[in-house]
């Protein structure tokens, strides 16, 4: 096998034939010659680089921190599907209101006004007969959109 | 034994205990299979940020789905399967995003700046040209398979059954991306192959 043809074949064989491994032509060749051994050494050692540099890779969030997150996701979202499926219910029971979020009890949000949340009782919402509701979670595990429309 | 024939020795017992309700089993599986899952999101992602996004959403889906995994098929598959699907949707979605986002900024802004290209992330990132090459340079699927087979040691015969592909089709990516990586790496030596040219 001549160099030229060597390379080429490097472009694609299997790592063992690389090492010169391999009862192959191209490791025989790579076994013998000098310069195509040069070749697959550094083909190797940019693919080990590669291999390790890829083991490294850690995500930047820890992982009980992720754990935490999807917890919360989780909730968020099995709540937006109660919170979904009530709607219509709601609205056929011909409930007055735009918008009432409360503990448990009617009180009534002002605009602008913050209303703490406790996840344990989940917030009642209700809507004017006839309209939808559509609840968005954000970035901010603290602030959730209620879309009443 | 290779890193992910580790881990499927080691999750697929705590799958089992997930599946039937052990919440701490459920958490020393996503610990176990945290930096797995976020590798193949970055592979597929191509970029870090995304692979964060969906990382996380492997895990709300992993959390959900537990109780369908059977072990019919391995952890490892099973796992890659939910997170190659995860990245595909959320790339779907986020290019529906960004397409709704041009529009917008077309209409009111003309000359606002461009948004940051995955290969800007990854530089920033802080890694080797060989993994900036490998994140960018490589088609998806290509870079799926030259993950598994030469980075991870899976059999390209299983890798065939984790992507779904006809081997021949596996072993075809294979060769298209050592080739395509390879010459970028021999182009960064170029003294190494002065010789051979013609």
């Amino acid at each position: 096998m001549k160099c030229a043809e060597a390379v080429q074949h490097l472009m694609e064989a299997d790592p063992g034939e690389l090492r010169g491994e391999q009862d192959s032509p191209l490791s025989a060749h790579v076994r013998s010659c000098a310069q195509c051994r040069a070749v697959a050494d550094r083909i190797l050692e940019q693919e080990q680089t590669l291999r390790e540099m890829m083991a490294s890779v850690r995500p930047r969030v820890p992982a009980d921190e992720a754990l935490q997150r999807a917890w919360w996701h989780a909730r968020l979202r099995s709540r937006r599907r109660l919170l979904l499926g009530l709607a219509p219910a709601l609205a056929a029971a011909g409930l007055a209101g735009i918008l009432i979020v409360g503990n448990g009890g009617l009180t009534p949000a002002e605009p602008g006004q913050a209303i703490a949340i406790d996840w344990e009782r989940p917030p009642l919402v209700e809507t004017a007969p006839g309209q939808q509701i559509a609840v968005f979670e954000t970035d901010n595990p603290n602030i959730v959109v209620v879309w009443s429309f | 034994m290779s890193d992910l024939a580790r881990l499927n020795e080691v999750a697929t017992p705590l799958a089992e205990r997930a599946r039937a309700g052990d919440s701490e089993a459920f958490e020393e599986l996503v610990r176990e299979s945290y930096q797995q899952i976020h590798r193949w999101a970055l592979v597929q992602a191509g970029d870090p940020d995304d692979a964060e996004d969906v990382t996380q959403e492997v895990l709300i889906r992993l959390h959900k789905g537990i109780q369908r995994f059977r072990g019919t098929s391995r952890f490892t598959t099973w796992l890659f399967q939910i997170t190659r699907n995860t990245a595909i949707e959320l790339h779907r979605r986020r290019r529906t995003r960004e397409r709704l986002a041009d529009r917008v900024r077309m209409a009111h802004e003309p000359e606002s700046a461009s948004p940051a290209r995955p290969d800007q992330t990854v530089a920033e990132y802080g890694i080797a040209d060989v993994v900036r090459e490998f994140l960018t340079e490589l088609p998806e699927r290509q870079r799926e398979v030259f993950d598994l087979v030469d980075l991870q040691d899976v059999a390209p015969i299983d890798v065939s059954e984790m992507l779904d592909l006809k081997p021949v089709t596996v072993r075809a990516n294979l060769f298209r991306a050592r080739r395509a990586l390879r010459a970028r790496i021999l182009e960064r030596y170029p003294e190494l192959t002065e010789e051979f040219r013609p």
